[in-house]
C-alpha cells in the first residue's frame, strides 16, 4: 500500500484492473479464509450451540435421576445408538442444525452485520460458502464431541470392564455414528442456513420447517416415503451399523443404499447451489 | 468491466433511482453524483431516504428503475470496486466478542495483507484517540467510542470514497472537532473522496464542498454549502442536551444568553428525553457553530459531563416544507 499513490486516477485503475485467473483464485481463497475465520468465530462466541448440546444431555440427567443409565439397555453401545438415533437424530437434530446456522444468516442479517460483510471486496458467493463449510463442521464437531461424551458415560456403566476398555472395543460404533452425523449435517445444514439467510423471519421459519419434517413427513402423511430426507437418513443408519444394534424395519423395499448416499449428495449440492443463486439475487 | 478509458471525476451516481419497499417508496426519482476528491454533505429528515440511497450506493439493494454506479460500475454485482470503498454505518453493529484491535485486524484482512492491516489497526486506534482501549471488547465501550469504532474501520485501507450514514451522531463537540480534522486530513493527504449523511445541516456544512438536500425521497436542492446556508439562515437549529448536572448548565448558559446575543442562544427549556424519559436541556439556536464552541469551553471550564448531544431536524423540517411548498 506504501509504493502506491493512494487516490490517484492510476491507483483507483489498478484496483479495478481485470485479474487474471490465478489473481482471482488467490484473491478468493484469501477471502474464503478471512470469511471462514469470522464465521466460525460468530458461531463459537453465539454460544447457540450451547443451548442444543444442553438439550441433547437432557435424557442423560434423567437417566441419571431415574437410575437407569445404560436407559434400559444391556450394552453401552446399545444405550448409546438408542440414544442417539432414538432421541438426538429423530427429535433434535435438524433444530441443532438450524440453531447452529442462526448466527451466521438470521442473526446477522437482523442486527445488520451482514452489511458490514458485503461492502468488502468479497463475492457474496464466497460468503455463502464460508459460512456453509462453517456451519456444517460447527455441526459435526459438536454432534461429535457430544456423541464421544455420551458413549463415555454409557461405557461408565456397562459391567463388561472399564469405561475406556467398552469405549476401545466399539470404536467402531462411534465412527459409524461420525460419519452419520456427517451425512446429516450435509443433509440439512444447507436448508437451514439458507432458510436462515431469508432474513429476520429465519428462525421462524426455520421452526416450521424443522416442525413440518420432523411431525407431518416423518410420522404423518409421507412416512418412510423414498422422497423424504430423514427416511434415506434411516436407510443409510441401517446400513452403517450392524443389525444386530441397530435395524429399521420400515424401510421402502425400493430404496437402496446407493440410492439414499445420491439422494444426500444431491440434496446437499441443490441446497449448496440454491443458497448461491439466491444470496447472489438477495437485497439485503 | 469495461476497458474503457474513464476519468474518474464522477466516482458514485445516483441517476433517476426509485426504490420502493412494498407501497412505501423509499427512494423516488432521486439523482446526484459525487466528484472524486470531494467532500459531499447529503441532508435530509430522518425517513427522507438517505440510508436507502447510501445502500444503493454501496450495492446492498438495487434500484427498481434508474441507475446506480460506484467508479462507474454497478456494486450490485461488482464486489472488485468494494476495495475502494469504506463504509461507516449508522447503527452500531459490531460482533459481541470482538476485542477493538481484532475487530479491525480482522476485518481489514478483506483489503489489506495481515501485517499491513495489524499495523494500520494500530494507526487507525491512534487516528480515533482508542488506542489505549485497543484490546478491550468493543461492546464495553461507550456510544461514541462504538462511533468512533466504526469511522477507524472505514478508514483502515485508507479507501478513495467513504460513506458515512450519519457519521457525527452520537460524538461530544470536542471529539466531533477531531473527527473533522481526521476528515480534513485524509482528504488532503490522500484525496479520499467522503459523501457523509445527516440529518443535521450545521455538522456537516463546514466540512462539505457540495450539499444534497433529500426530502421525502426526492432530491430537493444540491449546491454550495453557502447556497444551501443562505436558503437555512432564517431557520433555528435545536439541540437536546442530557449532562450530570442540567440545572447547572441551563444557568450558566441563561447568564451566558445575558452576556451575548441571542441568534447564539436563542431558548432554553427543561425537557423529558422521549426515548429514555430522562431530564435534559432544549436550546434553540440561530448559530449552532458559535454555540458549539461556547458549550464546549462552558463544560470543560466547569466540569459539567455531557452524557448525550442530540441536534434534532426540526430547523431542516421547516426549511424543506417551504421547499417543497414554495
Amino acid at each position: 500500500m506504501e509504493n502506491v499513490q493512494i487516490n490517484t486516477l492510476e491507483h483507483i485503475e489498478a484496483t479495478l484492473a481485470e485479474r487474471t485467473t490465478p489473481e482471482i483464485f488467490n484473491h478468493e481463497f484469501n477471502q474464503f479464509k478471512i470469511s471462514l475465520l469470522l464465521a466460525f468465530k460468530t458461531l463459537f462466541f453465539s454460544r447457540k450451540w450451547l443451548l442444543y448440546a444442553i438439550l441433547s444431555l437432557f435424557p442423560i440427567a434423567l437417566s441419571l435421576l431415574i437410575d437407569e443409565k445404560l436407559m434400559g439397555s444391556e450394552t453401552a453401545e446399545e444405550a448409546f445408538i438408542g440414544y442417539y438415533l432414538g432421541f438426538i437424530f429423530l427429535l433434535l437434530f435438524t433444530f441443532g442444525c438450524l440453531l447452529t446456522a442462526l448466527p451466521v444468516s438470521s442473526d446477522e442479517i437482523t442486527d445488520q452485520m451482514m452489511d458490514l460483510y458485503l461492502v468488502r471486496p468479497v463475492r457474496r458467493e464466497t460468503l455463502w460458502a464460508a459460512r456453509w463449510v462453517a456451519v456444517n463442521v460447527s455441526v459435526i464437531l459438536v454432534n461429535a464431541i457430544l456423541a464421544l461424551l455420551t458413549f463415555f458415560y454409557f461405557s461408565l456403566f456397562d459391567d463388561r470392564g472399564s469405561a475406556i476398555a467398552v469405549m476401545s472395543n466399539n470404536m467402531d460404533v462411534y465412527w459409524q455414528t461420525i460419519i452419520f452425523i456427517c451425512l446429516g449435517s450435509l443433509m440439512y445444514t444447507g436448508v437451514f442456513l439458507l432458510v436462515g439467510i431469508i432474513g429476520n423471519k429465519g428462525f421462524t421459519f426455520g421452526l416450521i420447517l424443522a416442525l413440518f419434517e420432523q411431525f407431518f413427513l416423518t410420522f404423518l402423511f409421507l412416512e418412510n416415503e423414498p422422497l423424504i430426507p430423514r427416511t434415506n437418513m434411516f436407510n443409510l443408519a441401517d446400513w452403517l451399523y450392524s443389525d444386530d444394534l441397530y435395524e429399521y424395519h420400515q424401510l421402502p423395499s425400493s430404496l437402496s443404499v446407493a440410492d439414499s448416499l445420491i439422494y444426500t449428495v444431491i440434496f446437499c449440492l441443490g441446497t449448496f447451489v440454491l443458497g448461491i443463486y439466491y444470496v447472489r439475487k438477495k437485497e439485503f | 468491466m469495461s476497458k474503457s478509458k474513464n476519468n474518474f471525476e464522477t466516482i458514485g451516481r445516483l441517476e433517476h433511482a426509485i426504490k420502493a419497499y412494498g407501497e412505501v417508496v423509499a427512494v423516488s426519482d432521486i439523482s446526484f453524483s459525487i466528484k472524486r476528491g470531494s467532500i459531499v454533505g447529503f441532508i435530509g429528515p430522518n425517513g427522507s431516504g438517505k440510508s436507502t440511497s447510501i445502500r444503493l450506493l454501496l450495492g446492498l439493494i438495487k434500484p427498481q428503475s434508474g441507475i446506480a454506479t460506484l467508479f462507474g460500475v454497478d456494486p450490485f454485482v461488482n464486489s472488485q470496486v468494494k476495495e475502494l470503498v469504506g463504509y461507516v454505518p449508522e447503527e452500531s453493529v459490531f460482533p459481541q466478542w470482538i476485542t477493538a484491535e481484532e475487530y479491525l485486524t480482522t476485518f481489514a484482512r478483506y483489503h489489506l495483507p495481515r501485517e499491513v492491516a495489524k499495523r494500520r489497526a494500530n494507526e487507525v486506534l491512534k487516528e480515533v484517540d482508542l488506542l489505549d482501549v485497543a484490546n478491550k471488547r468493543i461492546r464495553q465501550f461507550s456510544k461514541g467510542m462504538k462511533q468512533r469504532m466504526k469511522i477507524a474501520q472505514a478508514f483502515i485501507h485508507k479507501p478513495a470514497l467513504v460513506i458515512g450514514d450519519e457519521i457525527f451522531n452520537g460524538l461530544d463537540p470536542l471529539i466531533r472537532h477531531n473527527m473533522f480534522e481526521l476528515i480534513e486530513r485524509y482528504r488532503s493527504e490522500y484525496n479520499t473522496t467522503f459523501f457523509l449523511s445527516s440529518h443535521i445541516l450545521f455538522e456537516v456544512e463546514r466540512l462539505t464542498d457540495k450539499i444534497i438536500l433529500l426530502y421525502k425521497g426526492r432530491t430537493i436542492a444540491q449546491g454550495s454549502p453557502k447556497k444551501i446556508r443562505d436558503l437555512i439562515q432564517d431557520q433555528p437549529h435545536s439541540i437536546q442536551i442530557t449532562t450530570d448536572d442540567n440545572t447547572k448548565l441551563a444557568s450558566l448558559l441563561i447568564n451566558y444568553k445575558e452576556s451575548i446575543d441571542d441568534k447564539t442562544v436563542s431558548s432554553i427549556q427543561f425537557q423529558n428525553d422521549a426515548r429514555t424519559d430522562d431530564k435534559q436541556l432544549l436550546v434553540l439556536t440561530h448559530n449552532p457553530r458559535q454555540f458549539y464552541e461556547q458549550l464546549t469551553t462552558l463544560v470543560v471550564e466547569n466540569e459539567i459531563t455531557i452524557r448525550e448531544l442530540r441536534s434534532t431536524d426540526e430547523g431542516l423540517e421547516n426549511l424543506f416544507m417551504t421547499l417543497t411548498t414554495g
